[in-house]
């Protein structure tokens, strides 16, 4: 009997672990729990990018959810990406785009090989594209827009045109900075140093101490560190990954410790 | 009827309520709680320290000198800068120390005040010069020229009027401090900053804290000359005198208790400040007292030469210890020197930041 209820148990436990694994597996690319997109909307969203997934084995897919449960919402789209088990192929590759009702943020989780092509200039650009739509409530031309634009990204990175190839870190903009802070830096170094350097021509200077003067050493009577209270100040790590000859994918780690890329978006 | 302490913020400023269930005194604007006798240690620390602090000199009654047969003494007046200096009789033909006025006038030694202690020369007039030389030597920007153009008029050894400030002082201060520690884990860089009431107390014993007695002196000459060694200092005697210049004081000690009062207060808070260095990051004083009686003043005489150069027609004045040698005055500036020193430090540093600017536009 007891040989039976195991057998029975150990069904159980393989059919619902199945069962799980086959939600993972076939999970669709748009998930609305707020109902931001029609019925008919969600499929035709579905369908595209199924389309793309199986075009470019790139998962590309779109999140909707009532609370975030908290502000940084980067975060919980990395935790999503992760529990729902997005991405194709052993390194999970892929795109979420992630909107909260509450609040009203939105953003973008890469992984594996979506952290290359959706690099830091593709997540600009796809904050670009999106966020008028959101801002203005049409939630279905937002989600459309970015899947457009993260299929051309793909079609672009599969002819070896990664999006931002060449701008990376030394795009347009930051040359001249550079340049002009090289320029500026030496100036004041050489002003300040020229500056110190010049007091030596002056010794008649005023001694406000008397510390020469000090019979013996201090007698210390009191000496009383009363602690007060703490900060404590908490920023997200963010580690900037250079790519050979490529723009850069600004990466993070989610708390099931896998590498995330992504990031942009914003409040709508 | 029981006294009602009303204790506010120490981190911002607001009215703290006491917890019954922690035991504690919380605000309720930044949500920090506080050790009811930590507050208590911390508002009798302040309330102390915020007293006006207490300087008491003894009075200092001068005393007229009276010649002893020792040594001939004779009045030297400056028609030019008015000075009013005592000398050796025999000195011969001098000029002004103070204006470098040649045309000095000697009269009758008409008596001056006596000084308690005088500290004698140590260096002698060549010793003096190296000095100086040595001076140049390190002087950054010193023209080239300078050696071979400049004019030395004579340089005269001057015993120059000090009072002199004793004291055993109580000391307290109250600093504000933080300490900082940083860790990260696999998400996030955390960065917390404990913040102190650091509160400390002590005794401090000044001796011969000199104040310049002269009003004819720069004080940025004289301090800059300082320290004087006064463990040399004697009883004076006018033996001292011979072949020097001594100088009367015409800035009493009342009027120079002032900026004693001002050298006091700044070492006692910084030797206190010194016993936090190295166990915090930052360290900012919040306030600090100072507080003795019976303080002593006397009257001294501390020796320096006076140096007066002229190079390309400007006068350069100098004062030199004359018991350390120490230099102190303005020297001439090459401006080729300096803008070819600041065009090394520019080269230098563009060449370093250009570097770095190539290596990351084409590499990154």
């Amino acid at each position: 009997m007891k040989k039976r209820i195991l057998t029975f148990l150990a069904v159980i436990f393989t059919l619902t672990a199945s069962l799980q694994l086959t939600v993972l597996a076939y999970n669709t690319p748009v998930t609305d729990e707020v109902g931001y997109l029609t019925r008919d909307e969600i499929n035709a969203l579905n369908s595209y990018l199924e389309q793309v997934r199986s075009e470019y084995g790139m998962d590309v897919v779109v999140y909707i959810e009532q609370s975030a449960g908290s502000d940084n919402v980067l975060l919980r789209a990395d935790d999503i990406y992760d529990y729902r088990g997005y991405g194709a192929g052993e390194n999970r590759d892929g795109i979420m785009m992630y909107i909260s009702m509450y609040p009203r943020k939105y953003t973008f989780s890469t992984c594996g090989e979506g952290i290359r092509v959706f690099n830091d200039a593709a997540i600009e650009r796809l904050t670009e594209v999106t966020g008028e739509y959101l801002r203005a409530g049409d939630y279905y031309d937002a989600v459309a827009a970015y899947a457009e634009e993260a299929y051309s990204m793909l079609t672009a990175a599969a002819n070896g045109e990664v999006y931002g190839y060449g701008e990376g870190a030394a795009d347009d903009y930051t040359k001249p900075v550079a340049w002009g802070l090289a320029g500026i830096i030496p100036l004041i170094v050489a002003a300040l140093t020229t500056h110190a350097r010049g007091k030596g021509m002056n010794t008649a200077q005023y001694n406000n101490s008397a510390a020469g003067y000090v019979n013996g050493s201090l007698n210390l009577t009191t000496s009383n560190d009363l602690f007060l209270y703490s900060s404590i100040t908490r920023t997200p790590r963010m580690q900037n990954t250079p790519r050979s000859g490529g723009g850069m994918s600004t990466t993070h780690t989610s708390s099931g410790g896998t590498t995330h890329g992504g990031g942009g978006g914003g409040s709508y | 009827m029981a006294e009602i302490r009303n204790f506010k913020c120490p981190c911002c400023g607001a009215a703290l309520v006491f917890d019954g269930v922690s035991q504690t005194l919380d605000c309720s604007s930044c949500g920090n709680s506080f050790e009811v006798e930590t507050l208590k240690q911390l508002d009798e620390c302040t309330g102390e320290t915020a007293k006006e602090s207490k300087f008491d000199w003894e009075h200092y009654e001068p005393r007229s000198y009276e010649p002893d047969g020792e040594i001939d003494l004779a009045s030297y007046s400056c028609p030019s800068c008015g000075a009013e200096i005592a000398g050796d009789n025999n000195l011969g033909a001098t000029i002004c120390p103070y204006c470098g006025n040649s045309t000095i006038v000697k009269r009758n030694f008409e008596g001056t005040l006596r000084p308690d202690y005088i500290i004698p020369f140590k260096t002698d007039k060549n010793g003096a010069m190296r000095a100086f030389e040595n001076a140049c030597a390190n002087a950054p920007f010193l023209p080239k020229e300078f050696k071979d153009k400049r004019v030395v008029e004579k340089m005269t050894g001057v015993y120059v009027p000090y009072w002199m400030f004793d004291c055993d002082c109580e000391a307290s201060a109250v600093f504000n401090a933080t300490r900082v520690s940083a860790w990260s884990d696999g998400r996030f860089d955390y960065i917390k900053t404990d913040f102190y009431k650091l509160i400390r107390a002590g005794n401090i014993g000044f001796t011969n804290v000199p104040v310049d007695a002269s009003s004819k002196t720069d004080n940025r000459y004289m301090e800059g000359a300082e320290p004087f060694d006064c463990g040399a200092a004697v009883d004076f005697n006018a033996g001292y005198l011979s072949g020097y210049l001594a100088d009367r004081y015409d800035v009493s000690a009342d009027d120079s208790i002032e900026r004693a009062n001002e050298r006091v207060k700044n070492t006692a808070a910084s030797i206190l400040n010194s016993t936090a260095a190295g166990l915090y990051a930052t360290v900012i004083p919040e306030s600090s007292r100072v507080s003795f009686s019976g303080g002593k003043i006397r009257y001294s005489l501390l020796p320096v030469w006076m140096l007066n150069i002229k190079y390309m027609d400007k006068m350069y004045k100098y004062v030199i210890n004359g018991q350390t040698g120490k230099v102190s005055g303005e020297f001439p500036t090459s401006k080729t020197k300096k803008a070819r020193f600041f065009a090394a430090v520019f080269g230098v540093t563009f060449a370093v930041c250009a570097a770095c600017v190539w290596a990351f536009t084409n590499f990154m």
